[in-house]
């Protein structure tokens, strides 16, 4: 598996994506900056540039015409993805971590940081028009941070991942918190849907990874590493998970790769086996994902650089 | 006009004779052109015959070294092939490290004609294939003893086992 | 909001802690194992016992209750045997249990004594009630349960950030929670440690040592010494000295820093001083192989205790002037001993306890040395150091043959700087790593010239990577190691075929272990010298990795040592005689075994496959009705 190394940001990426065709992929950077590019060749395509501070998190719509990002600048945009016009730009009290758009995309879902004496929030606003939210769904005080907000399957419920180690699920219309649940120790610093979102796999810093049944939020598989996992994703395509991370730069004394840990490291979705690591990144991986083809996935690392990895032919005879 | 005459004459005379030098300066100009032509092909030729003599001497020579290295490269393969033998017959605990292969013959034993008429990919192939042998052969005999020692100590204990209960009892 | 508007009240807000306390029965302890009396003689044992608890903590009065209770059998008309103490708060109980369980009353009463609600749990469950017995632990045959293994496997025990787990090393695929034998939270506070023959595991606590054993790793002792700071065994278990050193000039008063006890009885037998050097661990006396005599040096003399009455051995110590060093043969009741000169050095071998010096040579111009005996007391090295200038120092190594008529000695000069030494246990070699670091030479030598007594050099390695050498403890194997600043490289060599076995690495590795049996052996990466890449690696002899396992904080990794082995000489030749037999069994054994855990694994993972599929069944219908929608 030779991968593709794809260098144009100048800071550690914190989101990488794919459209729905898989011909595309975006990634966004802590730098500031969206990139995007052909995800065969990892030719470049085009840039959005023009964030005042981190991007956190890049969503795409189901068509690929419009793209939401979300920003440390107090600011989530939607884009259009072929001339890279902002459409629009809703503007907050704090940064923003995630942006996701709601199916049919009338609706995104923007998490906003806490501020002042105020917790963070899900602030949700009309793609078409308004400049102020439709909906506000706060989080309780006094409960951790929440580092993820994505919509669940036909826009019923936003889920949503904490810094203590937690999952809730908020019914989108009331924003009634439904289900509460902590099964990590420490942080979740990102989950992912399968293809058909009726499983999500959370990552956490506790070391491990686990696999939920979106509709009833119960934990069905989990996976034990040796380091802090940032990303993980759930392969459309062979029973596999990859997950991701490592020992933060704080942590790792030694220049040596392989003591920080910074492996892509494949799973058996299933049987929970760790079944093999692809080597590349010099520093954590941030964020993973799969090609929705299954074929290739791509992982986006603390050390700026994004990989892109076709697996060899032998990978779809593996069990 | 006689005197006419012979003025004339002596003109036509002195200019036959002009002519005629003229023309035989010419013709020796000619001559030693072709001559100085002749020389120079001679020349080239020859010059030319030396360098393809030095040439082929040169070639000759490489080619003889090239053999003598080839052979040498063969000489040295065969000699680690037969080393590689003796190694695997040394595990055994075969004294006789003699060496048998295709050829029956170990390298003292084989003179440059034989050693020419053997395909060096097939002298790299058999150390290769030797090379692998003898990993195989230390890996199995490794196993060997790691069951020994096993075995051994599991035997140590099923007899150690009932002087235990004995000893509980008492 | 006390009482004034009772309706409004907040069920919260009420204080209930003491309801809470009366029904959990925290602060209640129970002590078993007291002496059945009639009732006359009730008030007695009472008064003994409220004596012996008050001075633990404060113990519930209120009115005529005195917070005892002991009840009695109204039949026999004597008591149970035993009683229920009522502590005012939870932590007076649980300091209670702490220090009386295995208090001796007398000869043939021994508290046994636990917290109520363990009692209690105890008491409902009926299959598994007992009548409280004295401890059985007492029995040799209970302690020694695990040397019976049938799959003759050994246990090691780990420590992890506040974890200790006992395991079994099972080579065949076995999963952990099957090779698990014990695992306690917060079992100890500093480390542990296994007794001489593998008995006991040690916990280290503020108030002193606890020792465990049997299948479940029982509380199996008790040795109350605040501080303790090291313990050691005699070589045979009988008898263990717990040491705290000296903090404080004062301490140095202290007539009890060194206890030595009775591991059986928990008896102590002897308290001494500690003169050692301040906030420095010391080893407080060298015990001789057969455990009767232990010894330290003070007072220009070699101080030899005897165990039959713990006193000096014939009432008086053994002058030796200026000595500064000595060791205990590890067969034989002879030590090894040297003092050293004004300038000059020498080095003495004597005999205890007739004191008779068996061999004595003096060195010249020594500025160090260092005493090797060999495990099987058959030699003892002298390796000593000259310094012939300020920058160059020699080397040379002092070999007697101890068992020989009139210990011969021979030399051996080393013209390199020697960076490490070791005998081979059980054989006539012995390994030396000489030369300039960080690639120095290593040479392995015999006692032994083709059968002969005459030292030789059977061959040298050049320019290896190495600094530490761990013969197997069986001979004929040894790991030529490159520890910590070499980053973990081990060279698995056969001694016998002077041949290596494998080269590999284990990164950044601190320490390496031999199992008993000279099987396998583990490197780790301990916390203690290293934060990163924590965990340990199971090899066997031959440098085949068997487990690996990563584990942050991981600070301890001991093999549990095997008593000594009862086979005679005679069986060991029988044994390897019929080893062909045995083996045939084993493969088979083997086979199956590997069969079973394949055949289990296969199982579980249908098992996996199926309940997921079933939960994919009703999430793919959830999406069909969802599509719709």
């Amino acid at each position: 598996m030779r991968p593709i190394l794809l260098k144009g940001h100048k800071g550690p990426l914190t989101c990488v994506k794919y459209n729905k065709d898989g011909d595309l992929l975006f990634t966004t950077c802590r730098r500031g900056g969206v990139n995007l590019w052909y995800s065969d060749d990892g030719e470049r395509i085009g840039t959005y540039n023009n964030h005042n501070g981190a991007v956190m998190y890049v969503d795409v719509n189901f068509a690929c015409t419009r793209l939401a990002t979300a920003s440390m600048d107090a600011t989530a945009r939607i884009w259009d993805v072929e001339t890279g016009k902002v459409l629009r730009e809703f503007k907050t009290q704090a940064g923003n971590r995630c942006a996701s758009f709601a199916t049919g995309d009338k609706r995104l879902a923007v998490l906003t940081d806490p501020w002042g004496d105020q917790p963070c929030c899900i602030q949700i606003f009309d793609t078409e028009s308004g400049d102020s939210p439709v909906m506000r769904i706060p989080m309780d005080v006094g409960v951790a941070k929440a580092t993820r907000a994505l919509w669940g399957p036909l826009n019923k419920k936003i889920l949503v991942s904490n810094e203590a180690g937690g999952i809730l699920s908020y019914e989108a219309a009331t924003g009634e918190c439904l289900i509460e649940r902590c099964d990590f120790e420490q942080e979740i610093p990102d989950f992912t849907y399968s293809q058909d979102m009726m499983t999500f796999i959370v990552a956490s810093k506790d070391h491990t990874a686990m696999l939920y049944d979106t509709n009833t939020l119960e934990p069905i598989r989990k996976y034990v590493s040796d380091r802090p996992i940032n990303s993980a994703a759930i392969s459309p395509l062979m029973d596999h998970v990859v997950i991701g991370g490592g020992q933060d730069a704080s942590a790792v004394t030694t220049t040596a790769g392989r003591s920080g840990r910074f492996q892509a490291l494949f799973y058996h979705k299933i049987f929970e086996n760790e079944i093999g690591s692809v080597q590349g990144h010099f520093g954590p991986i941030n964020s993973l994902a799969f090609n929705p083809d299954g074929r290739s996935f791509t992982s986006g690392g603390e050390d700026g650089y994004v990989r892109v990895h076709h697996f060899d032919p032998e990978y779809f005879s593996l069990e | 006009d006689e005197r006419k005459m012979m003025s004339s004459r002596r003109m036509q005379i002195e200019e036959r004779k002009e002519t005629l030098e003229r023309e035989m300066h010419l013709k020796a100009m000619e001559e030693d052109r072709k001559r100085k032509q002749e020389e120079e092909e001679r020349r080239t030729y020859e010059e030319k015959r030396k360098e393809e003599d030095k040439r082929r001497r040169e070639e000759a020579k490489l080619q003889q070294e090239r053999e003598e290295k080839e052979l040498a490269e063969k000489k040295r393969l065969k000699e680690q092939v037969d080393a590689l033998k003796a190694e695997e017959k040394k595990g055994k605990g075969k004294k006789d490290a003699a060496v048998i292969d295709a050829l029956g013959k170990s390298v003292e034993e084989l003179d440059d004609d034989e050693l020419k008429n053997i395909d060096k990919n097939a002298l790299i192939k058999a150390k290769k294939e030797q090379e692998e042998k003898l990993k195989r052969e230390a890996e199995e005999r490794i196993q060997a003893q790691v069951i020994k020692m096993d075995h051994l100590e599991r035997a140590r204990r099923e007899n150690e086992r009932d002087l235990l209960a004995k000893v509980f009892e008492e | 909001m006390a009482g004034d508007n009772r309706d409004e009240y907040d069920d919260d807000d009420v204080p209930f802690t003491k309801a809470e306390l009366d029904l959990s029965m925290d602060n209640v302890i129970v002590v078993d194992n007291l002496p059945v009396v009639p009732p006359e003689k009730v008030e007695k044992l009472a008064g003994i016992l409220l004596k012996l608890y008050s001075k633990i903590g404060a113990i519930v009065e209120d009115g005529d209750y005195n917070g005892l209770h002991m009840p009695m059998d109204d039949e026999k008309g004597m008591s149970k045997g035993f009683a229920f103490i009522e502590f005012v708060d939870k932590k007076s109980a649980v300091m209670a249990v702490e220090q009386t369980d295995g208090h001796k009353l007398d000869k043939n009463h021994v508290f046994s004594v636990c917290r109520f609600p363990e009692f209690h749990r105890i008491v409902n469950v009926p299959d598994q009630y007992e009548a409280p017995q004295p401890p059985q632990y007492k029995e040799r045959g209970n302690l020694r349960e695990w040397l019976l293994d049938p799959k003759a496997r050994d246990q090691y025990v780990i420590r992890y950030t506040d974890e200790s787990e006992i395991y079994w090393n099972d080579t065949v695929d076995v999963k952990e929670s099957d090779r698990l034998v014990f695992s306690r939270k917060k079992w100890t506070d500093t480390g542990h440690q296994w007794s001489p023959h593998g008995t006991y595991v040690v916990t280290f606590h503020r108030p002193g040592l606890r020792l465990w054993g049997g299948q479940n790793f029982e509380a199996a002792g008790r040795f109350m010494h605040n501080n303790v700071k090291l313990v050691d065994f005699s070589p045979c278990e009988t008898y263990l000295v717990t040491v705290t050193w000296a903090d404080r000039a004062s301490d140095k008063e202290e007539e009890n820093a060194i206890i030595i006890w009775d591991v059986r009885t928990g008896e102590k037998k002897r308290g001494f001083k500690n003169d050692g050097a301040k906030d420095k661990p010391v080893e407080p006396f060298k015990w001789s192989h057969d455990g009767k005599y232990f010894a330290k040096i003070a007072d220009e003399s070699i101080q030899v205790y005897s165990t039959e009455d713990f006193k000096l051995l014939d009432k008086k110590s053994f002058k030796l002037p200026g000595v500064k060093e000595f060791h205990w043969s590890p067969s034989q009741n002879i030590m090894a001993a040297f003092v050293p000169g004004s300038g000059d050095g020498q080095t003495p071998a004597r005999v205890v306890p007739s004191r008779k010096e068996l061999r004595q040579k003096n060195l010249f111009s020594v500025s160090d040395i260092q005493m090797h005996w060999h495990p099987d007391g058959t030699y003892l090295c002298v390796k000593v150091d000259r310094q012939k200038s300020k920058k160059t120092t020699t080397y040379s190594f002092e070999l007697f043959r101890i068992k020989e008529r009139d210990i011969p000695i021979e030399v051996l000069e080393i013209k390199d700087s020697v960076v490490a030494f070791a005998w081979e246990p059980k054989g006539h070699r012995f390994c030396l790593v000489h030369g300039e670091q960080p690639r120095p030479d290593i040479s392995f030598y015999t006692m032994l010239k083709e059968g002969k007594a005459a030292v030789s050099l059977l061959k040298t390695l050049e320019k290896k990577p190495v600094n530490e050498l761990f013969w197997s403890p069986m001979g004929h194997h040894i790991v030529l190691a490159g520890l910590k600043n070499l980053n973990g490289m081990l060279n698995f060599y056969n001694v016998d075929e002077m041949e290596s076995m494998n080269e590999d690495e284990h990164f950044l590795c601190t320490d390496l272990v031999w199992d008993p049996t000279g099987r396998y052996v583990c490197t780790y990466v301990s916390a203690f010298r290293q934060p990163m890449e924590n965990g340990y690696t199971i090899w066997n002899f031959a440098g085949r990795p068997q487990l690996r396992t990563a584990k942050d904080k991981f600070f301890q990794f001991l093999w549990r040592p095997r008593p000594p082995s009862l086979l005679t000489a005679k069986q060991e030749k029988e044994i390897r005689k019929q080893l062909a037999e045995y083996s045939q069994r084993y493969t088979e054994e083997d086979r199956k075994a590997k069969e079973l855990a394949e055949t289990a694994h296969l199982r579980e993972r249908e098992a996996k496959r199926k309940t997921f599929e079933e939960g994919e069944a009703i999430r793919k219908q959830l999406y069909m009705q969802w599509q719709e929608e």
